[in-house]
């Protein structure tokens, strides 16, 4: 193969991971993962404050949305990730956090695989009144995820499960499955549409639904246990730090590509 | 195939590249879509100054890893006056402590040196931005005059059921000008 020819091929193998938009968090350039691919979570016993939902309907939201990432197809080959969501019930006075192994100091932390959906009374609310909910990613130097805990603010909003939820409810379905996909590593996403998209319209459900790109994000993450196990530097973490030299590499191919092909038809006259 | 399509090509790439170049990192919470007026009202003061440090800690009240930084205040746009040159401390969720990284969605990120305008709410952590990154503008004094940034990133903005949607992605304008919105709110 000639170099102009290899170029090519590098660089626009390089534009077709980069054409998707979904996005993964990174650290020293690869993308944040979970090594175990069966993750186990908790929700919070106190439910939520007017009864606005029962514990029941909490439930069922949250397992259907937890439900709907486990049970994704992969475009490429039609299998599931093998990623796996196990409810291990419900948790007294949850908190969402890391525990301290060497108080005072607590420079020793240790994630202690407790993974909650906490529902936020105004007491416990430490994010200010404007936001909404909020996933805390914890992750090694090796970028692999230790904790990961979701916090819904009861203190200022109401949710439901309704399919038909007013303008000014929150549903906590479409919430919770956006929420999700950060729990597992994911970041937003430049396409309109995609449950990692950027924007939720009051009262929108569309979230409920994987779209394309969400499953192209959870593939390239996890891919299917018969493809290469290990997440590496991705195009998609490289955008999501455009001065990583992952980024830098990744921007120069794309240039050399645009080179490579005009010697190329330069060549064939 | 001939040179329209090494054409369209190139120009698909220099799409690309330009696309690369103009995406920057983000993180990810949802928040409603929160006003000036409100945030300047709802907020304990609003601050212009310079980051002077950064540094994160464990907080084994809230169990979490907090950012601490410590601004030098330059100007109070709103909320009780401060000597010029004060210091203030701010909190902002996330950090990175004995190897252990915790990314929170939508906080706003801080480095020494920068200029910065912050609208800071009083909650159970401390002073924070108000509703995450969109409390935090950054001050670009290149043109011709300062302009204030709101890099929204990482947030899932949940417009006002009263308002038309706005894209959630970056919000400019001269910092006169958002001295003057900020100073109108905050006497209503």
């Amino acid at each position: 193969m000639s170099v102009p020819r290899l170029l090519a091929s590098l660089a626009c193998a390089a534009l077709a991971v980069c054409a998707s938009g979904w996005k993964a968090y990174q650290k020293n350039g690869i993308a944040l993962h979970w090594v175990d691919r069966t993750l186990h979570y908790r929700l919070d016993a106190g439910g939520f404050k007017n009864g606005e939902m029962s514990n029941d309907a909490f439930a069922l939201a949250a397992t259907s949305s937890f439900a709907t990432w486990q049970h994704a197809h992969c475009p490429a080959s039609g299998t599931e990730t093998g990623v796996g969501f196990v409810f291990d019930g419900w948790q007294s006075d949850a908190k969402a956090g890391l525990d301290c192994l060497d108080p005072p100091a607590c420079t020793k932390l240790l994630p202690n695989g407790n993974h909650v959906i906490v529902v936020q009374k105004a007491s416990e609310w430490s994010h200010g009144a404007g936001v909404i909910a909020l996933t805390t990613v914890g992750a090694d130097q090796d970028a692999q995820i230790g904790d990961a805990d979701i916090e819904l603010n009861d203190a200022a909003y109401i949710y439901t499960n309704s399919d038909l939820p007013p303008a000014t409810i929150v549903d906590v379905s479409n919430t919770l499955t956006h929420e999700i996909g950060h729990f597992i590593g994911l970041d937003h996403s430049a396409v309109a549409g995609a449950t990692m998209a950027p924007n939720a319209p009051p009262g929108e459900l569309g979230k409920r639904t994987l779209a394309t790109d969400d499953l192209d994000g959870l593939c390239a993450i996890y891919p299917p246990p018969n493809a290469p196990p290990a997440p590496g530097p991705t195009c998609a973490s490289a955008r999501a730090a455009p001065d990583s030299p992952v980024a830098l590499v990744a921007l120069v191919l794309m240039g050399l590509c645009g080179l490579a092909w005009s010697l190329l038809r330069i060549d064939q006259g | 195939m001939g040179r329209p399509n090494t054409r369209l090509l190139l120009a698909c790439v220099t799409a690309q590249l330009l696309l690369g170049l103009a995406v920057r990192p983000v993180e990810a919470a949802i928040v409603r879509d929160v006003s000036l007026g409100e945030m300047t009202r709802s907020s304990e003061r609003v601050l212009r100054g310079e980051v002077l440090t950064t540094r994160a800690r464990y907080d084994a009240a809230t169990r979490r890893i907090w950012t601490y930084v410590a601004l030098e205040v330059h100007e109070v746009l709103a909320g009780s006056a401060l000597v010029k040159g004060a210091r203030m401390t701010i909190v902002t969720p996330g950090g990175e402590v004995g190897g252990y990284a915790q990314h929170v969605p939508g906080a706003p990120a801080f480095r020494a040196g920068e200029e910065v305008v912050v609208f800071c709410e009083r909650t159970r952590a401390g002073l924070q931005a108000h509703t995450l990154a969109m409390g935090r503008f950054d001050i670009e004094r290149g043109g011709p005059e300062p302009i204030a940034r709101s890099v929204r990133r990482g947030l899932l903005v949940m417009p006002d059921a009263r308002r038309a949607p706005r894209a959630a992605t970056e919000f400019a304008l001269p910092l006169v000008r958002l001295r003057e919105i900020v100073r109108a709110e905050a006497t209503r």
